[in-house]
């Protein structure tokens, strides 16, 4: 019976009668447009418009939806209820830059074809896939940047880029100076990650408006902004070894400003040793972060204000360690940090050009930070001023834009280790003009000079080009190429390696270090099973003049950093690979390749601790309701080279590589409007370095190791959490 | 007969939990993800609704719902009452005003990726 109601309705629906819809389409100057696709919602082909701009279509059934697409022009729709003749349809051109960046952005992670820079976007999708804790963690998903305890005692987290030590990468807010200075070592940590909206991984040179620094690559945050529809948001988390964290932000709107406060509370209570070596896994301690950021939106003036404070009070070391107690029989670690910045941000438009725009930044900061690894003190106080205005504007027109501006870094340095002081004032000037050319869509050119002058070390010069070619739509060629520098500051940079009897020897005047890097990425978007996939290819090449090298290999006690006088160079290859074989399967996986060499005790051989080859690889699911997520994450680290302890008692002694392995993590989201809930394990497969710290019954004795670190210390670890968000009715 | 009466359960569970379902699909006006995330927390919490994505390309909501539970037109009506248009039906105009920007204006940046 169905059956041949069915067949009835087929037959009906057939039978209507065709109706014809005519008409054409025009641009704003009333010229017609040829070859336009006119599409229907329910009619399945489509029509295309001829050289008159004109085009047919027979329609059986109304009302339908004509849809008019158009590359350039806002997408045009009409519903029609009736047969029409001589439609007149005019299309307004769209702002070609925002449909592309809308287009470009999702929630996850994803490469865009057509800025000049290979950038990556790390979306709110992909942050939760890790929902633990600051911006170290952020990357636990993603190919380019990767993650590495840096030692036994302290729990903090380092990044690195094409195989590069993570002070080579410039990290940053909203192009504005976070990780730097005395931060570098612990400074991902004291960036909660429910704060961050976004953040752009951009590999090799960076754009030169924001300094000289960024030589392997450029990490920029967006934090959350008061006008983004966050009411109220509250996080939770709490893991095994007792870390509990509470995060809260809220946005209130006045009558000009809108407001948004953060707080960031984290505490670690339990003292945790897994492998039974007598000293904490992470240190127990508190640490906690605010901010308050201002915005103003008007005709002809943008302002953003924040101010931002951080203090950190940790204690690692042998259990059961109290600071400032009278028993200094045990080996204890303090890392106190306080942190207070304040920032402004302002855009100006101008009344008579609607091309050109001037914006200047401006921050000050405090940074304290005072540190002890058992009997080794480092203190530090970093007095900081960054001032850089742009100016915008195109030339004769869009294809032509420039950039310039003028920039002055002050950074003060108060710095103690030990017994010996270093009192350091490094006052940067600095200028730059930024070219950008555009041949269609296909082509753009960026090319940068800057110029600053080092009261301490002359002029710096660095040119930057970067090139980008669609050879079709669905594929993009870029090139990277430009100079860099940093002055380092290895007390700051190295910290971490203070957890350890070795001696430190830093070499005096050290010079300022100098690279130069260039890079081929490879793009390429492809239709499998009806989706798009992508495959990307890249190769960079850094090349170091006076390359300060952080030496563990001259002898088992000793730690040297000085200026490499012989060649230093990386060589990084990475392939990833990012399918999605079904509306809810997302799988990707990723190659690593680093050959990261210099001269370490006088001989040319690989960067102890980088791996040579890596792997990592992602399977997101997700119900087709979205209301439950699963992700598993693995991450695969190749042999490492591990410095010589060749000259340690025997049992102090330890084998010369590392073994591979495999890190698994995975998490479990159910989501509801309002509020979701997350389940996780992290190191899944219970993997752990075996005797990580060496001679740990002897801390305060000569052979004492707790930075020979090539895997997790901790064994399994489970957590659980929730986010709660309120959001704003209407903006 | 052990195995006739274990069928015979099976089948009698599989009937017991086949509800009759449908997919439809349906064009919208949605411009960005912003409206994405709107239409598909609204529509795969609302009753009766197995699931519901939308895809922005082409700008059509794809639903799977319990005929028994719930209509097209119910769900069409949720889409409308968003503020956004769902096929032949047109948006509510009151809903459409009250969307952020980047929901109105084809033009406009969006901050949700």
């Amino acid at each position: 019976m169905k059956i041949i109601l069915l067949f009835g309705l087929i037959i009906c629906s057939v039978q209507a009668k065709a109706q014809n819809v005519t008409g054409k389409i025009i641009d704003q100057n009333k010229e017609s447009i040829p070859g336009v696709i006119v599409k229907w919602n329910q009619k399945k082909n489509y029509a295309k418009t001829n050289v008159e701009g004109e085009f047919k279509a027979e329609i059986n059934r109304f009302p339908d939806t004509l849809i008019v697409e158009h590359i350039g022009f806002a997408t045009f729709t009409k519903i029609l209820h009736q047969a029409s003749e001589n439609l007149m349809i005019e299309l307004v051109a769209a702002d070609t830059l925002s449909t592309v960046v809308v287009k470009g952005k999702n929630d996850g992670k994803s490469i865009d074809l057509f800025s000049a820079r290979h950038t990556e976007l790390i979306g709110q999708g992909e942050l939760r896939k890790a929902a633990c804790c600051n911006l170290s963690e952020a990357f636990e998903t993603n190919a380019s940047v990767d993650v590495n305890l840096t030692d036994a005692v302290s729990g903090a987290k380092k990044i690195q880029m094409l195989g590069l030590d993570g002070v080579y990468s410039q990290i940053q807010f909203e192009n504005i100076p976070l990780v730097r200075g005395l931060s570098s070592s612990y400074g991902l940590g004291l960036m909660p990650g429910t704060w961050i909206e976004s953040i752009q991984v951009t590999k090799g040179t960076g754009s030169v408006i924001n300094g000289y620094e960024s030589i392997a690559g450029m990490i920029n945050l967006q934090l959350k902004e008061p006008a983004n529809d966050e009411k109220l948001y509250i996080n939770t988390y709490a893991n095994r070894f007792g870390r509990a964290e509470l995060n809260i932000h809220g946005v209130q709107k006045l009558k000009n400003w809108k407001t948004m406060s953060f707080l960031h509370l984290s505490n670690n209570f339990l003292e945790v040793d897994d492998n039974k070596d007598g000293f904490r896994d992470i240190p127990v301690g508190f640490s906690g972060a605010f901010m308050n950021r201002w915005e103003r939106r008007g005709e002809y003036l943008e302002s953003k204000l924040g101010i931002r404070g951080v203090i950190v009070n940790k204690q690692g070391g042998q259990i059961g360690y109290q600071p400032n107690s009278s028993d200094n029989l045990k080996y204890g670690m303090d890392l106190n940090t306080e942190h207070l910045e304040v920032f402004a941000k302002n855009g100006f438009f101008f009344k008579n050009s609607n091309t050109s725009s001037l914006g200047t930044v401006v921050q000050a900061k405090y940074h304290h930070l005072q540190n002890n690894f058992g009997n080794k003190t480092y203190e530090g106080t970093q007095k900081k001023l960054y001032i850089n205005t742009i100016y915008s504007d195109i030339i004769q027109n869009t294809n032509h834009n420039f950039s310039t501006g003028l920039s002055f870094v002050l950074d003060d340095y108060v710095q103690s280790y030990n017994d010996s002081s270093f009192l350091k004032t490094e006052i940067v000037p600095g200028a730059f003009f930024e070219y950008t050319y555009h041949y269609l869509e296909e082509f753009t050119l960026v090319a940068g000079l800057r110029g600053d002058y080092h009261n301490l070390y002359g002029p710096f010069f660095s040119p930057r080009l970067h090139a980008k070619w669609n050879m079709s739509k669905q594929n993009a060629l870029r090139l990277s190429a430009g100079r860099g520098y940093r002055v380092a500051n290895p007390y700051a940079d190295y910290s971490s390696l203070m957890a350890s009897s070795r001696t430190w020897y830093v070499a005096n005047d050290l010079a300022p270090e100098d690279a130069i890097n260039a890079g081929l990425t490879y793009t390429q978007k492809f239709i499998f099973k009806e989706r798009v996939s992508t495959l990307t290819l890249d190769y960079f090449y850094t090349t170091f003049n006076n390359q300060v090298v952080t030496d563990l290999d001259m002898a088992s006690n000793e730690i040297h950093f000085y200026n490499a006088s012989g060649t230093s160079y990386s060589n990084s290859f990475q392939a990833e690979l990012s399918i999605k074989p079904h509306e809810t399967l997302e799988l990707r996986g990723a190659f690593k390749y680093y050959d990261v060499k210099a001269e370490f005790n006088g001989e040319l051989q690989q960067k102890a601790f980088t791996p040579k080859f890596r792997a990592l690889f992602n399977v997101g699911y997700h119900t087709r309701n979205k209301k439950w997520e699963y992700d598993l994450t693995g991450n695969w680290m190749g042999i490492k080279r591990l410095p010589s302890t060749a000259s340690n008692p025997v049992e102090d002694q330890r084998a010369t590589t590392s073994k591979q392995f495999w890190l698994l993590n995975s998490q479990i989201t159910y989501k509801r409007p309002k509020i979701s809930f997350y389940l996780g394990a992290e190191n899944i497969l219970n993997y752990t370095q075996n005797n990580a710290i060496i001679s740990p019954d002897d801390p305060f004795g000569s052979y004492f190791d707790a930075t020979q670190l090539w895997a997790p210390i901790t064994g399994t670890n489970i957590y659980i959490g929730l986010h709660y968000t309120i959001k704003h009715k209407k903006q | 007969m052990r195995n006739l009466l274990l069928l015979a359960f099976v089948a009698f569970l599989s009937t017991g939990f086949t509800q009759s379902t449908t997919t439809i699909t349906i064009k919208t006006s949605a411009l960005c993800g912003d409206c994405k995330e709107r239409i598909e927390n609204e529509l795969n919490y609302t009753k009766g609704v197995k699931f519901a994505e939308l895809d922005l390309e082409s700008n059509f909501i794809t639903v799977k719902y319990k005929t028994k539970k719930t209509s097209e037109k119910i769900i069409k009506e949720a889409v409308t009452n968003l503020g956004y248009h769902a096929n032949e039906m047109e948006r509510n105009s009151a809903a459409f005003s009250e969307l952020p920007g980047c929901c109105q204006d084809p033009n406009a940046t969006c901050t949700k990726k």
